[in-house]
């Protein structure tokens, strides 16, 4: 039986982060329980493409989806269980705010399957924390790691940001200290990106903050790689680390292009070679209540485009691009061209079973990417 | 037929274009475009400009106070120095022109050195002062002067805004201005004073009948080339074309004969009929010739094929153009491009870029030299690729122009300043009247071709006018300066200079193009060379990150979206080397004087 992931997004939260460009909306009573009724009649609308299958990752990401009352979480994960099957190995992620976990609810989380949490620490930086806007503050973020640990949560992400304005390299390299003082299974390290309409966009156009430079943001980027590298984590994607074994299974799916179907408000799903795209909430919930399967857009690329696009996210990955999945002769010639240059300019490495990103291929990787489209 | 042929002699603003649509009204012609006013000047960027650059006739229906009808052509002419020859070619349509000038600004350069045409083509011409509604007019001024200039006492005094005394204008045009000469009997000779291109009939050729008829059928011959087309339609100008049986001598109109090729049809060149090819030409033609040389290069190399149809077809509407195709190393595909001037050369680069879309980058703007080789040769240099090597160079000649400003006298500082900058020589000044002079310099072509009308014009607070001629060729002291990208001549980026100036333009030129050029995956290292030697240097250090994030949720067409974005972006850029170039660092050199 073929496998293939799902993701389910929860666009709620208890206030915006300051950096955050992405559509979600501040939890209110009642709204939450018909999205989820909503989300069920999706599956269902959708079970068809679950027939068959063995769900092998379960996602489930926000927005903050820890906000969820356990019922109704299990109210989702149970419509999986009788749509579909699950791997026996499946692994089922719950993101969640450290301000969220209280033991009650996580209990339950355990209870009905979850056995990876997604932490959203950011930093162990209170200033930085608030100058992100976020709701915790970084006493909060160990009590809820110590909390997931006593409920024997196995496997856990942390996700920290890098170039966080305000902090120096002292700064960043404590919050990477306490990160791996506290020993998760994975870590994610994301660089501060100033999305267009967001407060922290704003205050830099003020120029009430000063984004870091790029020649500092270079140096943390290697300074992390070591540091977590020493500390026992391999780096396996641009911006992921893990122990042994301990990859995020639903993220490596995306990277080597596998199928996915994404349910809820704006998720995106991959099926037979074809994105698409769920309505944002409200067309969302309109649809859905109509029993019209919520698909805002669809994506039929060229063969080409597909391609160079799988090729690409499988270059994210640190190991590269096995040359036995994805043979050049199947590429158009622009493409190999394209290889080739790249090649030449020392940004990638190819040998024979392998073509991966070098060690400042992985700096420029996206310049590396823009060139392959 | 009672036939008057006129044009309207004046400056840009002068209000040409609107007494053109007066007389247009009180002669029974309307148009839609009457509404946004000046009905002649059709390109949408002659309106925005407000100057004309195509010599555009119009017949027009007068019945005069005595009761007699007469027919008025109107023969508008371009208002501008690049287009002189044009000016004289349309003057010499005609027997008669307004010299039309604003009453508050009086007498500019152009308008004086259109008069001087109009006279040596034997004109009767009529002063005419327009805009006297305005408070601010000088009249008694500006008519002391048009009478000091023409010896003409009686001036005609308009404004074409509210109408006043344009009746009596066209009175005077009946009076004053002497009937065609006509001869129906002798063999066709007609002479070619514009055109234009239409798809289905060919090459819509204007013409001025001197000698005999023009009809449908005939066999012509052009002159200066000898080639024979028969003649499909001929007709004249109201708002639009208006086929006729036949044009006689004295009239103005069209004829097609399904010429295809507009280099075949050239302004000042004599229609005769096949049969008689022994007919006399009418004297005055010369090709007209290109004296502004820049490259033009499609942004994106793919759309090569695009701009080439675009400049076919400008062609076909101003042949006064010439372009060939260029390789450029660092530009790719592209096209060498002569012009009559630099504003002709703005106005064909708006057009492609505006009527015809096309992304296009102009290189910086050279005149012809001429290098007299070491062994006896003699070569044209119309761009720097073609500078020939220093060391087989006796010398290089450039073209030196006289050059005419008419200014008020408070900036007669100011523009003694700009014209010494630029290396010019004091000739002569007179005064016009006491408050504005004539100042007559020699000076080199090539520091009249960019920036110059914009010095001018800030020099003098928009007063200033000016119109020049090739004079002479005179040995100057030149070179090439060469500018390298990661160790590659950038041809388009090379200039020619003097070579007292080249060290500070080479220098110049290498710090904003280091501001224009983004980083890039290595060092960028910007040199200028000349005569083989490194003169300036600059260099851009890499980019150090650039990574993008995570996939939320696996939304793969959002970073696609992103990445192709960034991809676009590099397309519009050249590719010299490895080095991606904006369009803006080739343009960067322009600015530099």
């Amino acid at each position: 039986m073929r496998s293939i992931s799902v993701y389910v997004h929860i666009p709620f939260c208890i206030r915006k982060c300051n950096y955050c460009n992405f559509y979600s909306i501040r939890a209110q009573r009642g709204t939450i329980e018909k999205y989820v009724d909503a989300i069920v009649k999706e599956i269902n609308l959708r079970k068809d493409l679950l027939l068959d299958r063995k769900i092998k990752t379960v996602y489930v990401g926000g927005g903050t989806p820890s906000l969820l009352k356990p019922h109704l979480l299990e109210k989702i994960i149970d419509t999986f269980y009788r749509v579909s099957n699950f791997h026996k190995n499946v692994e089922i992620t719950l993101e969640v705010n450290p301000e969220t976990v209280k033991e009650e609810n996580f209990y339950e989380f355990k209870r009905m399957g979850i056995n990876r949490i997604s932490l959203g620490a950011q930093s162990f930086n209170d200033n930085s924390l608030k100058l992100l806007g976020r709701v915790h503050n970084s006493e909060k973020v160990k009590e809820s790691f110590r909390t997931l640990r006593e409920l024997n949560f196995e496997n856990i992400n942390i996700d920290i940001i890098m170039g966080i304005p305000s902090e120096d390299e002292g700064d960043f390299l404590r919050t990477l200290e306490e990160t791996v003082k506290l020993n998760p299974e994975h870590v994610s390290v994301y660089s501060l990106e100033y999305h267009k309409d967001t407060p922290l966009y704003l205050d830099a156009i003020e120029k009430k903050i000063t984004p870091i430079s790029k020649e500092l943001e270079r140096k943390l980027y290697i300074k992390t790689l070591n540091f977590l590298n020493e500390n026992g984590y391999v780096h396996y994607e641009i911006s992921n680390y893990s122990k042994l074994g301990k990859e995020s299974r639903h993220n490596l799916n995306y990277w080597l292009g596998g199928e996915y179907i994404g349910f809820g408000a704006s998720g995106v799903s991959y099926f037979n070679g074809i994105w698409t795209k769920n309505e944002e909430i409200y067309r969302f919930l309109e649809k859905i209540n109509r029993g019209i399967i919520p698909i805002r857009r669809m994506e039929n690329l060229s063969k080409d485009k597909r391609k160079r696009i799988l090729f690409i996210l499988n270059l994210r990955l640190i190991k590269g691009v096995s040359l036995k999945r994805y043979r050049l002769d199947d590429f158009s010639r622009d493409f190999t061209k394209r290889l080739k240059t790249l090649q030449e300019m020392g940004l990638i490495i190819k040998d024979k079973e392998t073509i991966r990103l070098s060690d400042e291929g992985i700096l420029l990787s996206n310049e590396v990417f823009s060139h392959l489209i | 037929m009672n036939i008057r042929n006129f044009s309207i002699i004046a400056h840009i603003d002068h209000g040409k274009s609107t007494l053109a649509d007066r007389f247009l009204e009180i002669c029974g012609l309307k148009s839609p475009l009457l509404e946004e006013g000046q009905a002649l000047d059709q390109m949408s960027l002659e309106r925005e400009r407000g100057i004309t650059i195509k010599a555009h006739p119009v017949r027009l229906k007068y019945r005069a106070r005595n009761g007699e009808e007469f027919v008025f052509n109107l023969i508008d002419t371009p208002g501008h120095v690049d287009f002189s020859y044009e000016v004289s070619r349309s003057l010499s349509a005609c027997e008669g022109a307004l010299l039309l000038v604003d009453a508050t600004q009086g007498i500019e350069a152009q308008t004086l050195s259109h008069y001087l045409l109009a006279k040596e083509n034997g004109l009767k011409v009529i002063p005419v002062i327009n805009k006297i509604d305005l408070s601010s007019a000088m009249l008694d001024e500006v008519e002391k002067d048009l009478i000091n200039l023409t010896g003409i006492k009686d001036v005609s005094l308009v404004s074409a805004k509210t109408g006043d005394g344009v009746k009596e204008l066209l009175e005077r045009i009946v009076e004053d201005v002497p009937p065609p000469k006509v001869n129906y009997k002798k063999p066709l000779k007609a002479l070619i004073f514009d055109s234009h291109y239409d798809q289905y009939k060919g090459v819509i050729v204007h013409v001025r009948i001197f000698d005999g008829v023009i009809r449908k059928g005939m066999k012509i011959m052009l002159y200066s080339n000898k080639r024979v087309f028969e003649v499909i339609e001929v007709g004249v100008f109201e708002l639009n074309l208006v086929p006729k049986e036949e044009l006689k001598s004295g009239e103005v109109g069209y004829f097609a004969a399904l010429i295809r090729d507009t280099k075949d049809v050239n302004v000042g060149d004599t229609v005769i009929e096949a049969d008689y090819p022994d007919t006399k030409p009418l004297s005055g033609f010369r090709k007209m010739k290109p004296v502004v040389f820049a490259s033009i290069f499609p942004v994106i190399q793919d759309n090569y094929e695009d701009l080439r149809k675009a400049m076919d077809k400008l062609y076909l509407n101003d042949p006064s153009f010439i372009y060939e195709p260029e390789e450029s190393d660092a530009l790719g595909s592209g096209f060498r491009c002569g012009f009559l001037g630099s504003l002709h050369m703005e106005i064909i680069q708006e057009r492609l870029e505006r009527e015809y879309g096309e992304e296009i980058i102009v290189t910086y703007p050279s005149v012809k030299y001429r290098a007299v080789l070491k062994n006896g040769d003699e070569i044209e240099i119309t761009s720097p690729s073609k500078f020939p090597d220093p060391v087989k160079i006796k010398e290089v000649l450039e073209p030196i122009a006289r050059i005419k400003i008419v200014t008020p006298s408070e900036f007669i500082g100011n523009v003694m300043k700009i014209l010494e900058n630029r290396r010019g020589r004091f000739l002569d000044m007179k005064y016009i009247d006491e408050n504005r002079v004539i100042l007559v310099y020699t000076i080199p072509l090539s520091k009249i071709v960019t920036n110059f009308f914009d010095a001018l014009k800030s020099g003098t607070r928009g007063y200033g006018s000016y119109d020049y001629e090739i004079v002479s060729w005179e040995k100057g002291d030149l070179v090439k300066v060469s500018v390298l990208v990661n160790g590659k001549t950038v041809d388009a980026l090379s200039f020619i200079a003097y070579r007292d100036e080249a060290y500070r333009k080479a220098r110049e030129v290498l710090q904003k193009m280091r501001k224009l050029i983004p980083r890039q995956l290595f060092e960028v290292v910007l040199q200028a060379k000349i005569e083989g030697k490194i003169i300036a240097r600059e260099s851009i250090a890499p980019l150090r990150k650039n990574v993008l994030q995570k996939c939320y949720g696996g939304d793969v067409t959002r970073k696609r979206k992103l990445l192709e974005k960034q991809k676009e972006g590099k397309k519009r850029m050249k590719m010299v080397g490895r080095v991606e170039i904006p369009q803006e660092a080739f343009l960067s050199i322009m600015k530099i004087e």
